[in-house]
């Protein structure tokens, strides 16, 4: 088989263990036993399915795994008894052992390395326990599987017939005699199989004398065969006629079949269907009754096919059934809208291609570089003046923009996969602590550039881990305090000012400062007579080696966590913030970036050089005239609209050698015509002091080199229309900055009204 | 294979004694059809011992079922009187040895 096709196994089985995970999580909730019932033929489908693939490519360890684990959930569906949570948790186990056996076999190998054997054996054995004495029924069950066609629909035991045994039905080709192979030997090996119950044979073929070639075959037989080995699949018996499947209709229906395949065996034979019906009676594949409802059936289709004039298009086999009244209206409903909705995602997945990720990224790319080359485009038609041209380079600029916003938009994809995945994880670890834990989710929907999605995937996994165990207090002590048993997580995302804001809120114990103080002293991280605010005493937590929780568990609390999540989210330009009300309970927001590639900037310039303010923290501009300075050079606060805001000269910052001549030339009140920006980051406000505001520009960010890393304010590079590079100021980090600068030294300016 | 017709004349019918030895499959079932084809027109009842085959296919199945379809359709009398056991093992087989009832005991014997 070749690597493409393994490709597409390998993303199809991926997508089809992440629904049984969900299938398998929402059964946890689910009280109704209809919905249970649906849960577990959803289970029971994707099984199927993974199953069917997986022995289409001949991967057994699957295909066997598979097998077991899908009759247990047979074993569920025919009531036998119910879903508890060992259950779901070993079929979650199985899940995941199933994901590493695919990834096994997608890496080429044979056969199953010690470890997979080991735990293989381990499942097999827990799953066995629920399967109990009679293995013959799940051998049926298997039967359908191994061909790769799957049965969608629900009803299977409505419609499967009283008929315990195998039925083969074969008519073999003129030829086979000829070649050496006799209709025989087959049979007599299929004896070896198991009991021939009974052997009818077909001889309608058969012309009369004057016609009859000899050598030729003309026989056909319905066999009914009792398996000796339970476990018989059908491709055991397929592989009986492995030699003569090519010119000979072979039909082989295992035990209980659905009548449907029946009316298909019936269909493909050359006999007439009266007959053949009396022949599956004769050798007992059906009951009298069957076969007329077969064969009723069947009718009803040719004549349905007639009257509408379309060639051999078979009405849903639902239809036939009710017709029959063989199952009720209410059956075939449920089994359509599950079809339905089946047909729902395969059609919402045919809406999307895959696209190799390197693809988009290059794309991505290159329209970075035509956003740089439009930039210089329109710097050197506005120097020509021409009015025409100018025209056209607005249309292609606006253009540009759609076209880099559509690029963008292709790898933003929503965070609600990443969100249900915490289920497993919120159900685990409450398992493992023994708190009831309730994860609620808010925002799916809200997108993320795909990159971020899946880095910040392992940072979450850590604050979630956290908020359960530090954070939610144990049955006991929420029912001292006065909560309800069940303790939430919540998780949430949202958009604000250009920026994707993922919450992680529990209702727990809260963090207490004064064991964070005495953690921070006893740790060296602060002296004894340190002041420090709400936020910089929670923001010690992520610091390396902090942990307050007492007890060190398997699941967190050894410190290692909280710098790293602060450390992965940093590396996303991203932010981590925490607050907390003891008693009431944390809620921890990390603040990303919406994209990593392109963003709209705000050019500035101070002295020579050129700056980008990303604009979505931009929240005004403001001239600062005689009028509104301060008497002190050295201000670095302005009253802005009766509020405090404090600035920065972005000068004094960064530096700034080449403007000093101009100074002392005297020439310095135009060339320094202050202005401040005001921007906004996570609710604070500070100014930045620049020489000009040189307005909106498309901002393709380039990452600093290496020798960069540990420079502070800047967050990347971008090259300017001119080929001028310029640097992307780190709004947070300033922010910060300038709003933590040291208060006594604050200067007040005029105010600004 | 050999192939034996001797006319029954104790019987009032125009009957034939059909001896077919040794094999009947398909290495020999085109000459044997032959043969038998020359035969079919002359008598009026066709008894068949079939007690000396020891090497017996499908092909020689084929040829039993058309056979008698054919004489049934002439309205004349076909009967098997007896069979070899390898002969008898594939009538079993294939659910035929019912088939082949009231012809003999021969098929019981074996």
């Amino acid at each position: 088989m070749s690597d493409d096709h393994l490709q597409v196994f390998s993303e199809e089985t991926e997508d089809l263990l992440g629904l049984a995970e969900q299938a398998l999580l929402s059964l946890d909730d689910l009280e109704n036993e209809a919905d249970t019932l649906d849960c577990v033929n959803d289970l029971f489908r994707t099984f199927h399915t993974i199953k069917g693939a997986a022995g289409l490519f001949g991967l057994d360890p699957i295909v066997d795994f598979t097998h077991i684990v899908e009759s247990v959930l047979v074993k569920i569906r025919e009531g036998e008894f119910g879903v508890d949570d060992d259950l779901v948790s070993l079929f979650l186990l199985s899940r995941d052992h199933l994901e590493k056996l695919v990834e096994h076999a997608l890496n080429g190998e044979e056969s199953l390395t010690t470890e997979l054997e080991a735990k293989n054996l381990e499942l097999v054995t827990k799953l066995s326990i629920y399967l109990g004495e009679s293995s013959e029924s799940i051998a049926s069950q298997r039967a359908g599987i191994v061909t790769g066609e799957l049965h969608l629909t629900e009803d299977d035991d409505t419609l499967g017939v009283l008929n315990e045994n195998w039925h083969i039905s074969l008519r073999f080709g003129p030829s086979v005699l000829k070649n050496g192979m006799d209709p025989i030997s087959f049979i007599t090996y299929l004896s070896k199989i198991g009991e021939l119950q009974s052997v009818v044979l077909i001889d309608d073929a058969l012309p009369s004398w004057d016609q009859l070639d000899p050598e030729t075959c003309y026989l056909g037989f319905e066999i009914k065969l009792i398996a000796t080995d339970a476990d018989t699949s059908k491709e055991t018996i397929e592989d009986v006629f492995e030699f003569v499947q090519d010119d000979c209709i072979i039909n082989i229906l295992p035990p209980h079949s659905h009548i449907s395949d029946y009316i298909k065996m019936i269909d493909s034979l050359p006999e007439e269907d009266m007959r053949i019906g009396d022949i599956l009676v004769a050798c007992g594949a059906l009951t009298s009754h069957e076969k007329e409802n077969a064969l009723n059936a069947q009718d009803k289709i040719t004549d349905d096919v007639i009257a509408a004039g379309t060639a051999q298009k078979a009405p849903p086999l639902g239809k036939i059934a009710v017709e029959q009244q063989t199952v009720q209206q209410e059956v075939v409903d449920a089994a359509l809208r599950k079809q339905s909705k089946l047909k729902q995602q395969k059609a919402n997945s045919q809406q999307s291609i895959r696209v190799n990720a390197l693809k988009l990224e290059s794309l991505v790319n290159l329209v970075g570089e035509l956003v740089i080359g439009s930039a210089n485009s329109e710097l050197n038609a506005r120097r020509l003046g021409d009015a025409n041209l100018n025209e056209a380079m607005e249309n292609l600029l606006r253009l540009v923009e759609e076209v880099r916003d559509t690029a963008l938009g292709l790898r933003m994809v929503q965070i609600g996969e990443t969100f249900n995945r915490f289920k497993r994880v919120v159900r685990e670890v409450s398992l493992d602590t023994g708190k009831d834990i309730d994860l609620q989710i808010s925002g799916a929907e809200t997108e993320l550039d795909k990159t971020l999605i899946e880095k910040i995937g392992d940072p979450l996994m850590h604050l979630v881990r956290n908020a359960i165990d530090h954070g939610i207090e144990s049955p006991i002590d929420r029912e001292a305090a006065g909560k309800p048993l069940k303790g939430t997580v919540k998780l949430g995302a949202f958009h604000d000012s250009g920026s994707v804001v993922i919450q992680i809120t529990d209702d727990g114990g809260g963090l207490s400062k004064e064991k964070i103080l005495n953690k921070a002293l006893e740790k060296g991280l602060i002296h004894e007579n340190q002041i420090l605010s709400d936020q910089e005493i929670y923001r010690l937590i992520f610091q390396a080696g902090f942990s307050t929780a007492d007890t060190v568990s398997n699941i967190s609390g050894r410190g290692v966590g909280m710098d790293v999540v602060r450390k992965n989210i940093e590396a996303l330009r991203g932010h981590v913030e925490l607050e907390s009300e003891v008693g009431v309970g944390s809620t921890i927001s990390i603040r990303l970036p919406l994209t990593l590639a392109i963003i709209d900037g705000f050019q500035v310039r101070v002295g020579d050089a050129h700056y980008i303010i990303p604009l979505e923290m931009v929240d005004e501009c403001i001239e600062l005239n005689d009028t509104l300075r301060g008497d002190d050079d050295k201000a670095n606060y302005v009253n802005l609209r009766g509020e405090i805001l404090p600035f920065m000269h972005l000068k004094d910052m960064f530096g700034d050698n080449s403007l000093s001549e101009n100074t002392e030339q005297g020439d310095a009140t135009e060339k320094y015509r202050d202005n401040i920006i005001v921007v906004r980051f996570a609710g604070k406000k500070a100014g930045f002091m620049v020489d000009e505001l040189l307005g909106e520009h498309q901002t393709v960010i380039k990452p600093l080199g290496e020798v960069f890393q540990n420079l502070r304010g800047i967050s990347g590079t971008t090259i300017l229309g001119s080929g001028e590079v310029a640097m992307i100021i780190d709004i947070p980090e300033m922010v910060n900055r300038v709003v933590n600068s040291d208060k006594q030294n604050y200067v007040p300016s005029k105010s600004i009204h | 294979m050999s192939f034996r017709v001797e006319q029954d004349t104790n019987s009032p019918v125009n009957t034939c004694n059909i001896v077919i030895d040794e094999e009947m499959s398909i290495y020999t079932i085109g000459a044997l059809k032959r043969e038998l084809s020359e035969v079919l027109n002359i008598y009026d009842a066709f008894q068949f011992d079939l007690a000396g085959i020891e090497d017996f296919d499908s092909t020689g199945i084929q040829l039993i079922l058309s056979l008698k379809q054919e004489i049934i359709r002439l309205n004349k009398q076909f009967t098997v009187s007896s069979v070899s056991e390898a002969v008898s093992k594939v009538l079993t087989l294939y659910g035929l040895k019912d088939n082949f009832s009231g012809v003999g005991e021969g098929i019981g014997e074996v």
